[in-house]
């Protein structure tokens, strides 16, 4: 393929390691391409076209990568917590500089949004700033013992090498997020992306080798068989943590996996998030926000509404202002002009959202808008949908949607959504919106969930601890707690007699 | 009344006034429906203390739904009031010391001064949880996003947590986890070990009378651990899993629980190092190894398993520790001149000859001891001192679990961290030395998660305890361990 015409949107085509196909995975600081010279294919959802070609690793080279990680390992452990933040911070900047062509990139692999994209390359890098400065805050503590010729001393170090298993829909920021507390921490590890959106790791990874990581300390490998690489990261015993983020099915293999070395575990799952919606809500404000919680990257999020609660009084108003701001998307290619939503990762995907509509509507919803596949644009492009009476025998009330479906259900009183809200096995995130300052909190604290939006459609920040609870996993991300998942603690009693 | 009931000033406290002990289950003691029950034997000289109920795996299923009524209103109690129970619970303990301490040498074997240590410290850590009840706290991030916001972190219970206890330390093991998840505001399941339930029924009669309500803390009693366990591993209304334990069982466990994405916190076995350098006093280093290898027989995870004595000591602190050995009593633990009890089974006297002869055909130098005591009716066997080990041995790679010293020898400070960090668990690990720059490198090189320099002691309800690397994850006591029993939750709240 020479000269695709998506490549002359991209300034720095060595970036994505591109200058020749197929692009490559980076192990001990070199990039590498598969022995047995097998490839995969990136496809452009948008367009439906392949968009290059990526080289295909075995399980023998992620075992070869973890064992170099290991060897990294004794060296990176002992560096400078000073070192670690310059490292971090330099990223960071590399990744501001290049923001452009990772945006222009992840649209074209992913198929957000540029704006979607931009502000995620933008989310990702904050996490490399962020633990550039949590590296120069492992504090231990001193204690008091209770023998007066003994101190006590907890240090905290760096658990090993990390594993570290990342998805499609946020490929930028689910690696720094992670990566940036490994390396804060002194861990060294092999990274798996998805294999949907590796070219965000590869530039990822060709950014940190060009911010100085030593070689051996992230190793990125690419391949298109995530199962067998993902039991070779949970079973090989050079490995003592696991991180990962994707869905609930997959969460429990690896850690039914991971029990044989007892491998330490961070999970980020899927989620069934409510928005609930009060009689007393601001229902502008929450219907701006239920557009940005819902829609964004099209659905495809973790954290995203999936169970629109509204009160039946509010509910024919609240439906309106919903439909109002939904009618005004462009949907189309993610790189175009104007373009507010675009096609979804997948086929796959697609064909998942039209099950969870179809469902809805054989059950008594109306779809008001949306509710198919727009054709014209493509296979993977699906109309922005809104459904109203929605029920609780439904597909959509079950299980993530992970696309452009809003499904608004009726309720009548507080303890009834709650009771409604929390009866899934999954709690990721939850949204309100009410005035009242006894219900927020109440309503935040009742709430089975990691993490609340009142009055807001946003929980990440990177400030602020990211997880769930529940069959949504457990760990938490960025905040002053990210870091904690890549250290052990030790404690030292010590005798001065 | 049994001539066991006799020995106590409060039989009822274990069940002793009744034919078979009762288990509890939302505050009702009862007995099983199976009407079978199971024999709790003591190890000094085999004789049956009692009888207690063996439960079914429903009225496990239904002590787990308990659980999760008793949650309902517990998780809504404050902190002061959880931490006032905590407390009542531990001034019982202090006024029933007397029983609590002769019931775990009668079921454990140990040393009445052994057992007298571990119920001080098992009323230790529950003051301790009743301090750290009150200072649970969540945060306020500075937000980079709105000016109108606040991001708060509340923590919050985690639900019903399962303790899953071993025989060891039958009534450490159930305050440290259990005060933990109390004071963190869950309600708990405990499955004791089946050979030491008493100290556990009897510590959760006194937290009945403190106050804690019905349901909030509920006992499975079984001779079947590995089919209770894979209920509580299992059902979905456990969103927690505390285990102390055999490493194999943790991986079982932990694989058991992946099912409903259970967090799951592992206290597994070790392989401990304790290392002598010559600068420092050998006499103290032999005080300080018999002490802690001898407590408790030998059959805790701390115990050192490997003794790595520097080359220029050997000979000397060999001498000096045969000497020692020499003068520890083995008897009956009741008999307050015991220094030594028995171990708590055959099966653990079996192990210790096994890895005796093993190291001894591997060319292994028996100093003392090794055999069998079999003329006093339990589980006795000597104290026993091994030299010239060398890494081929069973005893380099296997906790020993016994009254076993392994002498290793070494040359210089690298040598010896390579092979002490060889192994695949890391709980703790022991250094002796008076220069500050070796006893300091040596502490943090060391692969495990609890050191102790120049001291035998690695455990104080004030510090973090737990393994890393196959000894397990997740810390107990300490100001981490309430934190296992509770979820991060992050309010975002936004005003305007």
């Amino acid at each position: 393929m020479t000269n695709p015409e998506w490549i002359t949107k991209v300034k720095d085509v060595e970036l994505f390691d591109l200058k020749v196909q197929p692009a490559r995975s980076f192990i001990g600081g070199k990039w590498v391409v598969a022995s047995s010279g097998q490839v995969f294919d990136v496809e452009d959802p948008g367009r439906n076209r392949v968009l290059a070609s990526v080289t295909d690793m075995a399980v023998e080279e992620t075992r070869e990568a973890i064992e170099i990680a290991h060897t990294a390992f004794q060296k990176y452990r002992h560096s400078s917590v000073r070192e670690r933040a310059a490292i971090l911070r330099r990223w960071y900047e590399l990744i501001l500089e290049n923001a452009d062509d990772l945006a222009t990139m992840m649209t074209l692999e992913n198929g957000k949004s540029l704006a979607d994209s931009r502000g995620e390359v933008v989310y990702a890098a904050n996490f490399l700033d962020w633990f550039a400065g949590e590296a120069l805050r492992i504090n231990g503590d001193s204690h008091m013992a209770s023998v007066p010729n003994n101190r006590i001393l907890t240090i905290k170090q760096p658990v090993g090498v990390v594993g570290i298993i990342t998805p499609w829909n946020f490929p930028a920021a689910m690696i720094t997020r992670k990566v940036g507390a490994a390396l804060a921490a002194g861990c060294t590890m092999v990274i798996r992306p998805a294999a949907e959106t590796p070219f965000s790791a590869i530039a990822l990874a060709k950014l940190a080798e060009r911010a100085g990581v030593p070689p051996g300390v992230i190793n990125m490998v690419t391949s298109n068989s995530p199962a067998e690489h993902g039991l070779e990261l949970t079973t090989n015993p050079l490995i003592r943590k696991v991180s990962f983020t994707g869905s609930t099915n997959v969460g429990k293999i690896l850690t039914k996996q991971s029990s044989s070395t007892l491998k330490k575990l961070s999970l980020e799952l899927g989620g069934n998030a409510p928005f609930i919606v009060f009689e007393d809500a601001d229902l502008e404000k929450a219907a701006d926000a239920l557009i940005a919680c819902k829609f964004r990257g099209s659905g495809q999020t973790c954290v995203c509404a999936n169970r629109i609660f509204v009160h039946s009084n509010v509910y024919t108003q609240f439906v309106q202002l919903v439909y109002d701001r939904v009618s005004k998307f462009q949907l189309g290619y993610g790189l175009d002009e104007g373009v507010t939503h675009g096609p979804l990762v997948s086929r796959k995907a697609v064909h998942k959202v039209q099950e969870h509509v179809d469902d809805a509507l054989n059950k008594g919803a109306t779809a008001l808008t949306g509710g198919s596949v727009a054709y014209e644009m493509g296979p993977c492009y699906f109309h922005p949908t809104v459904l109203v009476d929605a029920k609780y025998n439904m597909l959509i009330a079950q299980e993530e949607t992970f696309g452009p479906v809003c499904a608004l259900f009726k309720f009548s009183t507080e303890e009834e959504v709650l009771k409604h809200a929390n009866s899934t096995p999954v709690g990721l995130a939850g949204y309100l919106f009410s005035k009242d300052i006894s219900r927020v909190f109440r309503v935040a604290e009742a709430l089975e969930v990691g993490m609340v939006g009142c009055n807001t459609g946003a929980v990440s920040d990177v400030l602020s601890p990211f997880g769930g609870v529940k069959e949504s996993g457990y760990g938490r991300e960025g905040s002053q707690h990210g870091i904690s998942e890549y250290l052990d603690i030790k404690s030292m009693t010590i005798s001065i007699d | 009344m049994s001539s066991t009931a006799a020995l106590f000033h409060r039989p009822e406290l274990f069940g002793l006034d009744q034919p078979v002990t009762p288990s509890v289950v939302d505050g009702k003691w009862f007995t099983s429906n199976s009407k079978k029950s199971f024999s709790v034997e003591n190890p000094a000289n085999t004789q049956e203390i009692g009888k207690v109920t063996d439960m079914t795996v429903d009225e496990t299923k239904k002590s787990i739904e308990a659980a999760a009524n008793g949650f309902k209103a517990y998780k809504n109690t404050t902190h002061v009031q959880r931490s006032e129970m905590l407390t009542r619970w531990a001034t019982l303990m202090e006024e029933n010391k007397e029983d609590l301490v002769k019931m775990l040498t009668l079921e454990n074997g140990k040393p009445l001064s052994h057992a007298d240590m571990e119920v001080s410290t098992s009323i230790g850590y529950i003051k301790w949880y009743a301090g750290e009840a009150v200072r649970v706290f969540g945060d306020i991030a500075p937000s980079s996003l709105q000016m109108n916001n606040f991001i708060m972190s509340v923590k919050q219970p985690v639900g019903i947590s399962g303790l899953i206890t071993p025989w060891n330390f039958p009534s450490a093991m159930i305050t440290r986890k259990g005060g933990a998840a109390l004071a963190a505001g869950c309600s708990i399941v405990i499955m004791p070990a089946t050979s030491t339930p008493y100290s556990c029924l009897g510590l959760v009669k006194l937290a009945q009378e403190a106050g804690f309500p019905n349901g909030v803390i509920n006992v499975i009693t079984t001779s079947n651990v590995s089919e209770h366990g894979k209920e509580l591993t299992t059902n979905p209304l456990i969103r927690k899993i505390s285990f102390t334990g055999s490493t194999n069982v943790g991986k079982i466990l932990m694989g058991q629980s992946a099912s409903t994405v259970k967090k799951v916190s592992m206290e597994l076995g070790g392989n401990a190092p304790f290392i002598v350098f010559p600068d420092f006093p050998i006499d103290q280093a032999v005080d300080s190894l018999c002490n802690i290898k001898f407590f408790s027989a030998g059959e805790v995870c701390v115990c050192p398993n490997r003794v790595y004595l520097h080359k220029d000591i050997y000979e000397e602190f060999t001498k000096k520790l045969l000497e020692k050995v020499k003068t520890i009593k083995v008897g009956d633990g009741l008999d307050p001149s015991t220094g030594l009890g028995p171990l708590i089974s055959k099966q653990g006297c079996d192990k210790m000859a096994s890895h005796i002869e093993d190291s001894v055909a591997k060319g292994a130098k028996l100093l003392a001891g090794g055999k069998r005591i079999t003329d006093k009716g339990g589980y006795f066997y000597e104290p026993t001192v091994l030299a010239n080990l060398n890494h081929d041995m069973i005893v380099a790679c296997e906790e020993t679990f016994g009254p076993l010293i392994s002498l290793f020898q070494f040359e210089n400070v690298d040598q010896v961290l390579e092979r002490a960090n060889d192994t695949e668990v890391g709980l703790a690990g022991y250094v002796f030395s008076k220069d500050v720059s070796t006893l300091v490198h040596v502490a943090k090189e060391l692969e495990v998660g609890l050191v102790g320099a120049n001291i035998e002691l690695v455990d104080e309800p004030f510090m973090s305890f737990g393994g890393i690397k196959q000894s397990g994850f997740g810390k107990e006591a300490g100001r981490h361990g309430v934190e296992e029993f509770m979820i991060i939750k992050e309010v975002n709240l936004k005003t305007h």
